[in-house]
Parts: structure tokens; C-alpha cells; sequence
């Protein structure tokens, strides 16, 4: 018994150096790894549509653009294409295009066409615009060298990031929330001069009483409007 | 020595079970481990390349048998061990191994971070990182089946184990309740 509970330990030791030593690698990586986040502009590569010709993020500017990147022998994205195309309604009612990318050489492993994929486990949708990427582009909108096979951006009109996801399967709610983010955006801020620190203040019967930008320097303002309003 | 009958091969599973200690192991460990396999499996999708939108009912199907098997052969193997019979370990690791391995090894970033920290390039990762994880994905319900296949062979060899302690034991006064029930 106690020789057990020693190779018990001895093996503890050696799972957390492993996961230490992983973390610590990945860590570095990481850092010397160029990352697109909210607010980066998506970078402009071009991909082939699966009619052939070839297209770019510049071609979709004026509309939203959910582009998704998969592998076509990934589970959880044929998983991502049935919950999309149940959601599909979601996205044209807001004109949010749906753009399906392969992954450059299906990250090394042939699966079947992105047609195939988007038709078989999309319910026959035509909606979703599918391609397949580059290497360039693979490594630009993948974070080398963690590639996750599941990985999609919400895009503005403008070509700007407004969200990073991972597993559109389990995450579906979240690109709803971004979707819904964005006309809020543009119907509370003033387009096209976009503002970052806008703020309303909003009666309990749903007027509009103020509106200020840049919160720090308006706090006193709201203030005086809170007191004399009785809010 | 009496010989073991294999017609009763599970007559000591029926036998641990009498007891209130082991039932209730084994019913804590099936919930436990039903909830993590289910989670892992349905969550990873296991199975939608073979069985399309009917995944959902292989998963379930599989978590239920594969939590049960293994929960059996863990209980059985903690009763071996406390009557000193022989316990069959690697049976139950590769079982349990064998399940988890479609949804921790495909579509993550497992596979493609092992593969940095081994020191390969990202023109490297980025064309066979699909070879790996692609066969975890595409042969998923495999492996799920060789792990319940492994957790049923593991069933049958500890029920053997314990049925040769008590036929062993039974040439000597013994205390093993299957024992006393032999006699």
C-alpha cells in the first residue's frame, strides 16, 4: 500500500510538470504570435468560393460578415453547420452573411468538399457561402501554433472585428448577441462617425433625457440631471 | 480446486452487489462518470460523421453502456483488491482511455499544441495536425466501441479472478463472503 501511494504521487508530480511545462511553452509562443482581436481590421486575404472563382472580406464591406473557418472531417463543425442553418433566419433578418472557409488543405487531412459539408450537415441551406482558405489566411485568422478547427469572427461593414468565437455549436447565443450588438450600435451611435464612449441616460418610461459622449469628464452633468429629475 | 464454471461467470458480480457498500460505489461512480461522458460526448459531437442528425442517440446510448461497464468493472475491481484477488487494471485504464480519446483528441487544440511543444513548425502543424486528430474524429464511435469492449473482456476477467480467490481460498477457513456462500 504505501509503495502504491508513492507511485500514485511520483505520477501527480509528473502530470502537473507536464501541464506546467506545456503552459509555460504555449505561453511564449503565444506571445511571440501575432493574435486578431476585437477591434483589429480582418485581414483582407483572398479565398476561392466553391463555384471557383475567388473572393475577399473587402468584397462583403457594407454588410456584416460571419466568416467561420472549419475542417470538413471535424465533428464539432458538422455539429456548428446544423445549428447555423437552424439559425439561419437570425441571420438574413439582420444581413449577416454567413461565410464557411475550409481550412488550407483541410489542415492536412482530406475531407469531404465544403459544398458537400455545408449541404449535408446544413440541411441543403444555401445560404452559407462556402470557400476554402489559404495558408496565409489559415495562419492569419488561426492562432498558430494552438489551431482550433471551430474558430469564427463576427466582422462589421466597415471590416472591423467586433468577435472572436470558438465552437459555433455551443456558442450560437453569443453570435446572436453580437448580431444584436451591432444594430443597437448603429442605431445608438451616430454612423458613420462612430463613437466609442457614448452614453444615454434613459427615464423609467423609456425617454431620452441626456445624451453625452466621453463618460468620465460626464458624470458631473448626469449627475445634476439625476438630482434635479428626481431619477 | 473446484474448476470455475463459466456459466456462472457473473455470479460474482451478483454476489457484490448483496452488498449495500458496493451497490452504492457503483451507483455513485455510474452517475459520476454517465455525467462526464455524456457531457464529453454529446458536447464534442461524437458520431455526427457516421450517423448525422441521429449522433445524439448513439451518444446517449454509449455514455449510458460505457458508465455502466466501467463503473461495474471499477466496483469489482475495489472489492478484488480488498479480498487480495487479482485486479484487472489495465483492462479498466484502456477502457476508459479508449472513450475519452474521440473528444479530447480531435477538434481541440491538444493535438497542435503537443506538437509545438515537440518543436515542429507551423507550416508542419498546419498540414498534419488533420492526419492525427482527422482519425479520432472520423473512426470516433470505434473507439468508443473498443472501449466497451475492453471495459466487458475486463468485466469477465475480474469475475474470473474473484471466482478462482474464493475456489482458491475455499481449501482454508476464509472470511470472503462470496466464500461463505460457496460452502
Amino acid at each position: 500500500m504505501r509503495i502504491k501511494i508513492k507511485y500514485i504521487l511520483y505520477l501527480v508530480v509528473a502530470v502537473v510538470a507536464i501541464a506546467l511545462i506545456t503552459n509555460f511553452t504555449l505561453l511564449s509562443h503565444a506571445n511571440s504570435s501575432k493574435y486578431l482581436a476585437v477591434g483589429d481590421s480582418a485581414p483582407n486575404y483572398a479565398f476561392q468560393l466553391d463555384n471557383g472563382t475567388y473572393s475577399s472580406i473587402s468584397n462583403y464591406y457594407g454588410k456584416p460578415v460571419l466568416l467561420w473557418f472549419v475542417a470538413t472531417w471535424c465533428s464539432s463543425c458538422a455539429q456548428g453547420n446544423e445549428v447555423v442553418a437552424n439559425d439561419l433566419g437570425f441571420f438574413e433578418q439582420h444581413g449577416v452573411k454567413v461565410v464557411e472557409l475550409e481550412q488550407y488543405d483541410d489542415l492536412g487531412s482530406q475531407g469531404m468538399p465544403i459544398s458537400q459539408f455545408i449541404s449535408e450537415y446544413g440541411n441543403n441551406n444555401t445560404y452559407v457561402q462556402g470557400g476554402i482558405a489559404g495558408y496565409n489566411m489559415t495562419v492569419a485568422y488561426n492562432t498558430p501554433p494552438t489551431f482550433q478547427l471551430d474558430i469564427y469572427y463576427l466582422i462589421s461593414p466597415t471590416g472591423k472585428i467586433l468577435y472572436v468565437g470558438e465552437g459555433i455549436a455551443n456558442n450560437n447565443t453569443y453570435v446572436q448577441g453580437g448580431v444584436a450588438g451591432y444594430n443597437m450600435t448603429v442605431a445608438y451611435n451616430t454612423p458613420p462617425t462612430f463613437q466609442l464612449d457614448i452614453y444615454y441616460l434613459i427615464s423609467p418610461t423609456g425617454k431620452i433625457l441626456y445624451v453625452g459622449e466621453g463618460i468620465a469628464n460626464g458624470v458631473g452633468n448626469l449627475e445634476n440631471l439625476i438630482l434635479k429629475d428626481g431619477l | 480446486m473446484k474448476k470455475i464454471s463459466y456459466n456462472n461467470v457473473f455470479a460474482s458480480t451478483v454476489t457484490v452487489f448483496k452488498t449495500r457498500l458496493y451497490a452504492g460505489i457503483f451507483s455513485v461512480l455510474f452517475v459520476s462518470i454517465l455525467l462526464i461522458y455524456g457531457y464529453l460526448l454529446i458536447s464534442s459531437a461524437t458520431g455526427i460523421l457516421d450517423f448525422g442528425r441521429y449522433y445524439l442517440y448513439f451518444d446517449i446510448v454509449s455514455s449510458i453502456a460505457i458508465s455502466f461497464l466501467i463503473s461495474l468493472v471499477v466496483t469489482l475491481n475495489i472489492y478484488a483488491y480488498k479480498s487480495k484477488a487479482k485486479t484487472s487494471k489495465k483492462l479498466s485504464v484502456g477502457s476508459i482511455l479508449s472513450a475519452v480519446l474521440p473528444s479530447s483528441l480531435c477538434c481541440t487544440s491538444i493535438v497542435p499544441s503537443l506538437l509545438a511543444v515537440g518543436g515542429l513548425s507551423t507550416s508542419f502543424i498546419v498540414g498534419n495536425t488533420g492526419k492525427i486528430q482527422s482519425i479520432f474524429s472520423v473512426y470516433g464511435p470505434v473507439f468508443i466501441g473498443i472501449g466497451a469492449a475492453a471495459a466487458f473482456f475486463g468485466l469477465i476477467q475480474i469475475n474470473k479472478n474473484i471466482n478462482s480467490c474464493c475456489t482458491i481460498n475455499q481449501t482454508a477457513e476464509a472470511n470472503d463472503e462470496c466464500c461463505e456462500d460457496r460452502k
